[in-house]
């Protein structure tokens, strides 16, 4: 398939403020090779509007119960990332304050509402944006997935409701990846359920890894796959010894920790005021570099 | 979906104009001028096209998209340079996409398209885009030094902003722009000099029930000798095997014409272009025998077990030098005296006016009568012929079955436009399964003849030679399995066309009504 040939990580400083997004028009991918641009045809996506792929979808959750930790920055740039590197990829926006949607310029409306989102099918697919970038898609928040939990008390499969939804755009998207609202509630357990991989950003101080340990107990307690569970260090100031030694901690305790850490940079503050994720506004940033080196790790660990 | 609209611009288009009138009703963002080439490719008798499909090669990538938007491909793959062929093309979905339909045609390239692509974002009022347009300059062109130059408007929707999609399509038909119609092959055809589906090897002969049967036999044969001369080239370039095939077949549907499409010509004419056309036939011969042998090369090394499947390399490698020769040999006889005055001669006769000699009694005949009465004789022939085979008949009563079955297919392609597309069509579909039955089994029996007459020139040579001989020996007993398999399909394929629903059809369509008086001076036909 095509985006395995593409290698638009490597490759991108070369052609320093180059926007790939400046050419969406036309232009599926952009592939650069030293001095020469090579325009690479889109992917194989069939006339028939669905994707030609042997994968199944992989459902991605940014999560935390911890509030401003970075999970929408994280979902925002891995989800662009997700979709440079050649694969169909749509993110979700759950949280009602709608910040992923802001983000990308989508004004934060579900036209059917809570109880839409959670009906699924047409209603699912009507409030699907294209977004500034090729292959990547949104769903928008609505203010009224605050009472996704009231709405989802009513139904008679509380818990897994979500994940059914997402199903019917399986064949749509390689990748959907879930920007969460931070709370432990039902949303957050159909969450649980429909992810393959859960994203859980840490802040390296000593509350933030108390929130995490409190998560990992949870998952044990309702007997979730914790397998599915992968943290990461966001918002890191590596001069801090507080930060050098939480981490220092919880690697002693939790294996799967990314090795790729989201330093604390003010470009990913900047997200807010360009309305574009990092890589799209600031390639040759330090910040863009950590977020396409810890999508590449996430791609990795989801294809073996 | 994104499906992307091409407009055509108005005459007048003052692009300035429309982009400053665009700015004034929209939020635009314009990108950097970006530059794109592309070369455009199908086969001779335009495969591609006629399946509604572009291939296009970009950089390095080929791709094949729908006609209508190359920049929504099926499938593509990473190819430094388009190869002829498609089984030299990389493993993967676009080989094995492109293989049934091209099967041995070469990949012609058909053009170049350089463009010029202005880009303008739609946005909104949170600078968000919802829809792009572009202007795209294509200056096309195609093997001489012939150039042509395209300006076309692109409208991309977006997901989810449908309704801006709608108000800008409604801005750019107030301009004068129209969605357009036509592909990029067509509006390359000043460049090209070839209009899309301007050769096919399917007969088109529109004719006329009325007409004189004299005007319409002549109207057949030059359409005819036109497929002919546009193989020619192809066969001197050797490009591939099918412009020799193309080439033969019109040459045996003129022969089949000039003897079937009895007293339409004067006697001594008639008798003096079938001599000329039997042996315009007989040159490519052996040509096309080794063709259709080196073509299914692959075929034979599967039969082959696996020890021998080495022992067969010397005799294809003796094939492909015959081949040249002999391909040598008919590049030459195209550009002889002999076939030039031929094709001169024959020209001459079919342009010249109709003639009423008393020689060619059924040169006035309406066509429709006439064809309506060879095409249901010829049928009742195959039905005679084909009834009297048993399992016991010997091999040559389906070679003469085979016979009367082309003839037949022949007289109803000649004459398909006098008759419902859809009832001729499934005659012909019948017709074709029979032959195809009979063909196969005669294809087995003319290849087992032909491998053991090689047997000789392998083995005089010791060691390898022997070898071959062991594998054509081989081959020959798996080529009689499949005939036997073959000749038992026979009775069933031939129950099917011999069915009662196809006599009736026929009946209808041909047969002659009942003569209240017979009409002495139109017998013979
Ligand atoms: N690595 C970072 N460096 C500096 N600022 C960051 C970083 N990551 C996130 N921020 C900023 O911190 C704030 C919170 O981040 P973000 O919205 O991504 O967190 P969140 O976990 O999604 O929050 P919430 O729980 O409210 O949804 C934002 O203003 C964001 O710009
Ligand atoms: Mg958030």
């Amino acid at each position: 398939m095509l985006r395995r040939t593409a290698k638009v990580f490597e490759t991108f400083e070369v052609y320093g403020g180059w926007q790939p997004s400046c050419y969406g028009m036309f232009i599926e991918q952009k592939h650069i090779c030293n001095t020469t641009l090579i325009i690479l045809a889109s992917p194989p996506r069939a006339g028939t509007g669905r994707v030609d792929k042997e994968e199944p979808v992989k459902i991605i959750a940014v999560y935390h119960f911890k509030g401003g930790v970075g999970k929408t920055a994280t979902a925002v740039n891995l989800a662009y990332l997700a979709a440079q590197s050649g694969a169909r990829t749509l993110i979700c926006d759950l949280d009602p304050q709608g910040s992923a949607s802001f983000y990308f310029r989508v004004k934060a409306e579900f036209v059917a509402g809570a109880k839409g989102l959670l009906k699924g099918g047409g209603n699912l697919e009507k409030s699907l944006k294209g977004t500034d970038y090729q292959r990547l898609d949104l769903l928008p928040a609505d203010f009224s997935f605050r009472n996704l939990d009231r709405k989802l008390d009513g139904l008679d499969s509380p818990k897994t409701r979500l994940g059914k939804v997402l199903g019917s755009l399986r064949d749509e998207y390689e990748y959907i990846i879930l920007d969460c609202p931070p709370n432990i509630t039902i949303a957050a357990e159909n969450v649980f359920h429909a992810a393959d991989f859960l994203l859980v950003p840490i802040i390296p101080t000593t509350l933030a890894v108390r929130s995490f340990a409190q998560l990992l107990l949870f998952f044990k307690k309702k007997r979730y796959d914790h397998k599915k569970i992968f943290a990461f260090y966001s918002m890191v100031e590596s001069r801090k010894l507080l930060h050098r030694e939480s981490m220092a901690f919880v690697e002693s305790r939790f294996k799967r920790v990314l090795h790729t850490r989201i330093p604390y940079a003010a470009e990913i503050e900047r997200m807010g005021m360009h309305r574009q994720p990092v890589p799209a506004f600031s390639p040759n940033s330090p910040a863009a570099a950590a977020y396409r080196s810890l999508w590449e790790e996430v791609e990795k660990i989801i294809k073996t | 979906m994104t499906q992307m609209t091409r407009y055509n611009l108005p005459d007048a288009f003052d692009k300035a104009d429309f982009l400053k009138q665009l700015a004034e009703s929209y939020p635009l963002q314009r990108e950097r001028e970006v530059r794109d080439q592309a070369v455009f490719y199908d086969t001779f008798d335009w495969r591609l096209y006629e399946k509604g499909l572009l291939l296009l090669h970009q950089d390095e990538t080929l791709a094949l998209a729908p006609l209508k938007d190359e920049h929504l491909p099926l499938c593509v793959c990473t190819v430094a340079e388009t190869p002829l062929f498609a089984e030299d093309l990389p493993e993967g979905e676009l080989r094995n996409r492109l293989t049934p339909i091209i099967e041995m045609r070469a990949l012609l390239k058909l053009f170049e398209k350089r463009s010029r692509l202005r880009t303008l974002r739609v946005l909104d009022e949170a600078q968000k885009t919802v829809a792009y347009l572009a202007l795209e300059t294509a200056l096309l062109s195609g093997a001489g030094n012939k150039r042509h130059s395209h300006t076309v408007l692109w409208l991309r929707p977006l997901r989810g902003y449908e309704a801006q999609a709608e108000s800008l399509h409604n801005f750019l038909s107030e301009s004068g722009c129209r969605p357009a119609g036509e592909s990029w092959p067509e509006i390359a055809a000043p460049v090209t000099e070839r209009a899309p589906g301007d050769y096919s090897t399917k007969l088109r002969v529109p004719l006329e029930a009325q007409q004189p049967s004299g005007e319409a036999a002549k109207t057949i044969l030059r359409v005819l000798l036109s497929a002919m001369r546009a193989n020619e080239e192809g066969i001197r370039k050797d490009i591939d095997t099918e412009f020799l095939h193309d080439f033969r077949v019109a040459v045996r549907r003129t022969r089949s014409a000039l003897g079937q499409l009895k007293g339409v010509f004067p006697v001594a004419e008639t008798q003096r272009f079938r001599k000329d056309f039997s042996y315009l036939g007989k040159l490519s011969n052996r040509l096309r025998d080794l063709d259709v042998y080196l073509l299914h090369e692959k075929e034979y090394q599967n039969l082959l077990p696996e020890a021998l499947r080495g022992g067969i390399d010397p005799l294809f490698d003796y094939l492909r030098v015959e081949r040249r020769k002999e391909q040598r040999k008919m590049a030459r006889a195209l550009r002889s005296p002999r076939y030039l005055q031929i094709l001169q001669d024959w020209e001459a006769f079919l342009n010249a006016p109709a003639e009423n000699s008393p020689s060619a009694p059924n040169a006035g005949v309406p066509t429709g009568e006439l064809a309506g009465a060879r095409i249901y004789k010829r049928f009742r022939a195959v039905l005679k012929a084909g009834r009297g085979i048993s399992g016991a008949s010997p091999d040559s009563e389906l070679h003469a079955l085979r016979l009367e079955c082309k003839k037949l297919r022949y007289l109803l392609e000649f004459f398909s436009s006098l008759y419902p597309e859809q009832e001729i069509q499934r005659l012909v579909k019948q017709l074709k399964g029979l032959q195809d039955n009979l063909g196969r089994f005669q294809d087995l029996f003319v290849q087992q003849g032909t491998l053991l007459s090689w047997v000789e020139r392998f083995s005089a040579a010791a060691g390898e030679g022997e070898k071959t001989v062991i594998a054509i020996g081989s081959l020959v007993g798996s080529l009689e399995a499949e005939k036997r398999q073959v000749r038992s399909a026979f009775p069933g394929i031939f129950a099917k066309f011999a069915s009662g629903g196809n006599k009736k059809l026929f009946k209808k369509l041909f047969a002659p009504p009942e003569p209240a008086v017979a009409a002495p001076d139109r017998k013979g036909f």
